[in-house]
């Protein structure tokens, strides 16, 4: 039989695998390089991970990072001392903005992994079993989709009132219904496979099929869809800090700061920038991943 | 009125009527007066596509679309009556744990995020939750060897788009198999599977029934296939079982017209370069069952009585028993089959598609 012509005598079945998962992380990083921009963004993220963990040492000013002022060095222009120049409080901006790395990015993890805590189940149940319980979950998330997120959001946190962790429990209520939705939609073509009745057939019960054989099956779209939504989330966390809704001062949330600098963008042009452009550059990275892993993920354009 | 009997059942069907609603009315799909398998016994169900064999599956199963439904009858297992199991009884204690059942497409039947060992894993640990691993694995191991799967460890490792076809229909019966199960429906398990392949299943379901006494009911739109297998096969047409009976008897001397017709248009190596005949007509629309042998309009030999009323069945020899008022006339010769049987026992790569 064909698939034994692979095997070597002298392997075993650890050696097997090992090779197989060895193979398989080839294969992706591979793919998603053969793409110069997903490679490039890939690259972006994990820079920014890498800063983000280990900011206290990449940063030249560690304690004006985490918001201690030095007024003697007020509003000094980029140059090799200050990357990216100083603030009204004579904080060094690039440290501010790469202790800021830290936050932008656990609240876009977090509220994701939360959104998707929620829509997960909800998404399979209704997908899964239709009927009533299909409508009440999609008419409760038709509620949530008919307004934008970023207007749910202002609305919960400033209900709420301001702070990082409001914005986060603001952000996931306005995410998850969408994650619900594509959740249902894969479940329902999911579960029409023949695999799911042949798990029928064979005695598995209704939760095993649902978590065990479709999730995994759904899988791909939801990570795909996350990953782009890391920028969106992003943006939607800096957005509810710059209108005063989100982090507060002296946190280094990159939206702060960037409001905080509108008062000075004519004298202190670099004050706004350089932080807005790390969110561009940020989101920009994580829709461009999100892009390059339907890729490869998708099994059908793998051979091409 | 008995259709068929064999000593010890193990499935009793029972004035099995199922219908469908649909918008345009109520569809009948199945009507069976009495269906029986016997312990260990393979029994074929042929027909061509429309004629109740999935549906007959699937109402043993309890899983029906929600559209169609059983008007009446009984199907009995052991002496208890699956039509009267709830929802949650046919889920927790007989699909898979008595019954259980292969489908026609291998690849689409196994999760292809799986490897062989998780597919196996999974069903065992759901029908043994007191397994630990290394139970798990034995039983894995053993499962895949009864299905004769060469290299049973490596096997473990592959995903279900790294087999063969023949290789992925192993698994599939070693998974069905997994939890205990002695009765297995297939529901046209071999269809889409090359004929070298084809011959190597159907061996293994015939070692099964020795190995385990496993009783099979096996579906199959290809005649010639089922007498190669089965000790018994009924033939199933517009939902009614037109004739029923030992292999050897119903191959070597059908009695009823569409037996005879459907025999006679499968090719076979001695009828090289002429014409197949063919049977005229379609078959009766579900929505419009006729009153009389649903054959009756396609049949060279139906006169009025066929169409007045429905034949019972007769039993023209032991065990062989068949709904048809002129089963003792014969045919005219373009429908005769006479010859062309004996090859046909012996001729598994005929795949006939309808």
């Amino acid at each position: 039989m064909k698939a034994n012509g692979v095997r070597k005598e002298d392997e075993s079945v650890l050696a097997i695998r090992l090779r197989k998962g060895l193979e398989s992380v080839r294969v992706f990083f591979k793919l998603l390089f053969r793409n110069r921009l997903t490679g490039a963004s890939f690259v972006l993220i994990a820079i920014l991970v890498v800063t983000a963990i280990f900011a206290p040492w990449i940063a030249p000013y560690p304690d004006e990072g985490r918001g201690a002022a030095n007024p003697a060095q007020r509003f000094l222009p980029p140059s090799s001392h200050h990357l990216f120049g100083t603030d009204e409080l004579g904080r060094d901006i690039f440290s501010r903005v790469v202790f800021g790395t830290r936050i932008s990015l656990v609240i876009a993890t977090l509220t994701i992994v939360l959104a998707l805590a929620i829509a997960i189940p909800l998404g399979i149940l209704s997908g899964y079993y239709g009927g009533i319980v299909d409508e009440v979950i999609m008419r409760v998330t038709d509620v949530f989709l008919s307004f934008p997120p970023l207007l749910i959001a202002i609305v919960v946190a400033s209900f709420m009132g301001p702070s990082l962790q409001n914005a986060v429990i603001a952000i996931v209520i306005a995410w998850w219904p969408w994650y619900s939705r594509v959740i249902r939609a894969q479940v329902m073509a999911v579960k029409e496979r023949p695999f799911v009745n042949a798990s029928k057939c064979i005695g598995t019960s209704n939760g095993r099929i649902m978590f065990s054989h479709i999730l995994p099956n759904t899988i791909a779209p939801l990570i795909i869809q996350a990953s782009m939504d890391m920028g969106g989330v992003l943006l939607t966390a800096a957005s509810l800090s710059f209108i005063g809704l989100g982090a507060q001062p002296p946190t280094p949330e990159w939206g702060l700061i960037v409001s905080t600098a509108r008062t000075y963008i004519i004298d202190a042009w670099w004050y706004s920038t350089f932080p807005g452009l790390t969110i561009l550059v940020t989101v920009l990275s994580f829709n461009l991943i999100g892009d390059g892993l339907r890729e490869v993920l998708d099994p059908r354009t793998r051979v091409r | 009125m008995p259709m068929s009997l064999t000593d010890r059942p193990i499935l009793d069907i029972c004035d099995l009527k199922v219908k469908a609603r649909t918008i345009l009315g109520t569809a009948e799909l199945l009507d069976i007066d009495r269906l029986t398998l016997g312990e260990g016994e393979i029994l074929g169900i042929v027909g061509e596509s429309g004629s109740g064999k999935s549906i007959l599956a699937l109402t043993i199963m309890g899983l029906l679309p929600t559209n169609v439904y059983v008007e009446r009858g009984s199907i009995t297992y052991k002496g208890e009556d699956l039509l009267k199991k709830s929802p949650r009884e046919m889920s927790t204690r007989i699909r898979g744990k008595l019954i259980t059942m292969i489908f026609q497409d291998p690849m689409a039947s196994l999760n292809p995020v799986f490897t062989v060992k998780q597919l196996l894993a999974g069903v065992i640990r759901e029908h043994h939750p007191d397994y630990d691993q290394a139970r798990v694995h034995a039983k894995a191991m053993e499962m895949l060897r009864l299905v004769k799967l060469s290299d049973p460890e490596v096997t473990m490792e592959k995903y279900p788009h790294e087999l063969s076809g023949g290789m992925r229909q192993r698994v599939l019966i070693a998974m069905a198999l997994s939890s205990g199960a002695r009765l297995l429906i297939s529901d046209e398990a071999t269809r889409a599977l090359d004929v070298t392949i084809q011959a190597g299943i159907l061996k293994l379901i015939t070692d099964l029934r020795e190995q385990l006494h496993l009783s099979t009911i096996f579906i199959s739109s290809n005649i010639a296939l089922a007498t190669s297998v089965c000790q018994r096969v009924g033939i199933l047409y517009a939902g009614q079982l037109l004739e029923v009976g030992p292999v050897r008897e119903v191959a070597a001397d059908p009695r009823h017209p569409y037996t005879r017709s459907f025999l006679a248009s499968l090719p076979v190596p001695e009828k090289k370069g002429q014409p197949l005949p063919i049977i005229g007509g379609r078959s009766p629309d579900p929505l419009h069952r006729p009153q009389g042998c649903p054959f009756g309009d396609r049949c060279p030999l139906a006169r009025d009585e066929c169409r007045a009323s429905r034949p019972p069945a007769v039993e023209v020899a032991p065990g062989h028993l068949v709904a048809c008022y002129r089963w003792e006339e014969h045919l005219p010769a373009r429908y005769s089959a006479g010859e062309a049987l004996a090859p046909l026992a012996s001729c598994p790569e005929v795949e006939e598609r309808p």
